[in-house]
């Protein structure tokens, strides 16, 4: 079992409030791993659950299989980079980044070796001797790295790190982390809101919303083939529309929607009976448009043009908005508002999703039933079986 | 630009009364303390030092001439020494506490520190010593210090307080996660930190048991604090020497004091610029 970090069925409340129901995951070796939700989702708890510095009402909390969830945060080999990376301000970047080995009370030339490495790596050197508030934000963000992987942590657990920077240097410093990560080859536990980091920087990803895990799987998983349709909604945009189950075939599920209309979707990856509702997710992407022939019949209501896309929102005869983007290259056809159109997908682009009622509640169950917590589900089924 | 001009031509004067105001306060203030340097360099005529006479350093060639005045002395700062000691370690504590953990009592523990400053002297000193006397206790150096540690604490409290109100607390974790045991956390982050704050709560604690007078006077029994001896003195005899002390006294806390404001500032600049910047 090469999981380094494993959450087992963990439970943590701070008076009435649940902050985190049923966490139960695991993460690899080396994996870049990111909690992603809304704020308020319990992702921070999640983090500080794994730190040490909340303690589990339920469950248990392992590193590298041996179980830590009574143990206090100095002696579990996980480090932390803070939101604000809380750097000593009396201290200078050098004494920063010694503070851990010397606290572990390592020989003075291996601290020394280790602190003049990590320098090394994170370009800090010809800083060492200035003081916190002397360095740039992205500065001070290396330093908090620095400081928090010269201790060769088993994990290292960051919370939104990325947050106090502008939108240039923050997407600087996603490269440069993600190099970091894999030039160390430690295990990273992200935390953040931004979906877009998320997508670009994770091995796999957490989605998770008021506590709960909605589903843990690699961005392309997460992306195209959303379990709750809260994961489609927080995960780039996603059309959403309640659908029928007609009839079940090979991979393919025949579907009523907007009105009765006939439509294909994806066979669903949860056990759906003929007859039963459903929610149909669509992206905007994948949606086209054509002036006649098979589809959903709408009507186009507005036309947008956004530089590489058109956005076009069409409005169903059952009264259900949509949203398409089409190519604005594409001149046919002719987009006239007011008009109707027939909306079009490719089937393995259009997703069945439970009903709510069943979605709510159920136990989610992320990576570890599967027999191998590291790689994604074997079957997004899985996810919904105890 | 005319209306101002005028009104610039019009508050020269209003200017110019503002500081013979001022100076005329400062000079209220610091009068006392400027007779009290000046004589320290008089040659009194008999044994009270109240009417110039004439320039001399002679009470500063011998300052410790009167064996019951440096005993008074050496009482007044052995207290200072070991009550400020004692409130900066329980001020310093409530302090943290109060910042740190919202707890119920909170608000008793607040309105707790305050009341020894706002309640007279007077009632806090007759209290103490009707307290000291249903215990039977032996009034001396100990009732002194119990007397001065109490209402010291109120000053240490709050004055540390007020240093740590900004403190980020998230320090203690980062430490904390990086392997640093409570108690390395405490010597390693806490303390450096919040130093320059407790050493303005001593250097405070400090002077106020020094010059206390009301309280100790209750709760001295026998033994004679330099307030006390001054105070003694403006019958028997009034030497120099007492101004040579109070002098010194003046110039040491000056020091210390200019020593600790810079050191403050410092901290406080790193403290307030180490946060990251958020465009």
């Amino acid at each position: 079992m090469d999981s380094v970090v494993t959450l087992e069925h963990v439970r943590k409340s701070f008076g009435d409030f649940v902050a985190v129901h049923e966490a139960h995951l695991s993460v690899g070796r080396g994996e870049f791993f990111s909690l992603l939700g809304p704020s308020g989702c319990g992702k921070t708890t999640t983090l500080r659950l794994i730190a040490g510095f909340e303690l589990p009402d339920e469950g248990r909390v392992l590193l590298e299989g041996k179980d830590v969830s009574r143990v206090p945060p100095y002696r579990r080999n996980v480090n932390t980079v803070f939101q604000h990376y809380a750097l000593f301000p009396h201290l200078t970047v050098r004494d920063n980044v010694a503070f851990g080995p010397r606290c572990r009370k390592l020989p003075r030339p291996e601290v020394e070796r280790r602190v003049q490495g990590m320098l090394e790596a994170v370009h800090l050197v010809p800083y060492a001797d200035r003081k916190p508030a002397q360095l740039s934000g992205g500065q001070q963000q290396r330093v908090a790295l620095a400081r928090a992987l010269v201790n060769y942590p088993t994990a290292l657990l960051l919370d939104e790190p990325l947050g106090a920077l502008d939108a240039k240097l923050r997407q600087a410093m996603q490269a440069e982390l993600k190099r970091l990560q894999r030039e160390v080859g430690i295990a990273f536990v992200y935390v953040t809101h931004d979906q877009g980091e998320a997508l670009t920087m994770s091995d796999r990803i957490a989605v998770m919303n008021e506590g709960r895990l909605e589903q843990v799987g690699s961005p392309e998983e997460v992306y195209h083939s959303p379990t709750t349709a809260f994961v489609a909604g927080f995960i780039g945009a996603a059309n959403l529309l309640p659908a029928r189950v007609v009839s079940l075939g090979e991979g393919r599920a025949a579907i009523a929607v907007a009105g009765d209309q006939p439509a294909e979707a994806a066979a669903p990856t949860w056990r759906a009976e003929p007859g039963q509702g459903a929610t149909l997710m669509v992206r905007p992407e994948r949606l086209r448009l054509a002036e006649n022939g098979q589809g959903v019949s709408a009507r186009l209501t507005a036309v947008v043009f956004q530089g590489a896309v058109v956005r076009c929102s069409l409005r169903t005869p059952d009264g259900s908005e949509l949203v398409a983007h089409v190519g604005s290259d594409r001149p046919s056809p002719a987009l006239e508002t007011g008009r109707n159109y027939r909306l079009q997908w490719d089937p393995d682009a259009a997703r069945l999703l439970p009903p709510p009622t069943q979605g709510a509640g159920a136990p989610l169950d992320a990576g570890v039933a599967g027999g191998s917590p590291v790689g994604p589900p074997a079957a997004a089924s899985s996810t919904f079986h105890p | 630009m005319k209306p101002a001009l005028r009104g610039q031509a019009g508050s020269r004067w209003g200017g110019r009364l503002l500081e013979l105001y001022a100076g005329l306060v400062l000079l209220y203030l610091f009068l006392p303390i400027l007779v009290i340097v000046l004589f320290s360099f008089n040659r009194p005529d008999g044994r009270f030092n109240f009417v110039w006479k004439a320039f001399s350093l002679a009470a500063w060639q011998d300052p410790l001439l009167y064996p019951a005045l440096v005993e008074a002395m050496r009482l007044s700062v052995s207290v200072a020494a070991v009550s400020s000691a004692a409130a900066l370690v329980f001020g310093t504590l409530i302090a943290l506490a109060l910042c740190r953990y919202r707890f119920r009592a909170a608000g008793a523990v607040n309105l707790f520190l305050v009341l020894p400053l706002t309640t007279p002297e007077v009632v806090l000193g007759s209290s103490l010593l009707s307290l000291f006397l249903s215990l039977d206790a032996v009034m001396g150096y100990w009732t002194i210090v119990l007397a001065h540690v109490m209402f010291s604490i109120s000053y240490v409290a709050l004055t540390v307080r007020a240093r740590i109100r900004g403190f980020d607390w998230t320090l203690e974790e980062a430490a904390m996660d990086l392997g640093a045991t409570p108690f390395q956390v405490v010597r390693k982050v806490t303390l450096p930190l919040i130093a320059p704050g407790i050493a303005a709560a001593g250097m405070l604690s400090f002077a106020l048991s020094l010059d206390d007078f009301i309280i100790t006077l209750f709760n001295a029994g026998s033994r004679v604090t330099f307030p006390l001896y001054v105070y003694g003195a403006r019958r028997a005899a009034f030497p120099p020497q007492i101004n040579v002390l109070s002098t010194t006294i003046l110039a040491v806390s000056l020091f210390v004091l200019g020593v600790i404001v810079l050191w403050q500032q410092r901290v406080h600049r790193q403290n307030l610029r180490w946060i990251p910047e958020s465009r």
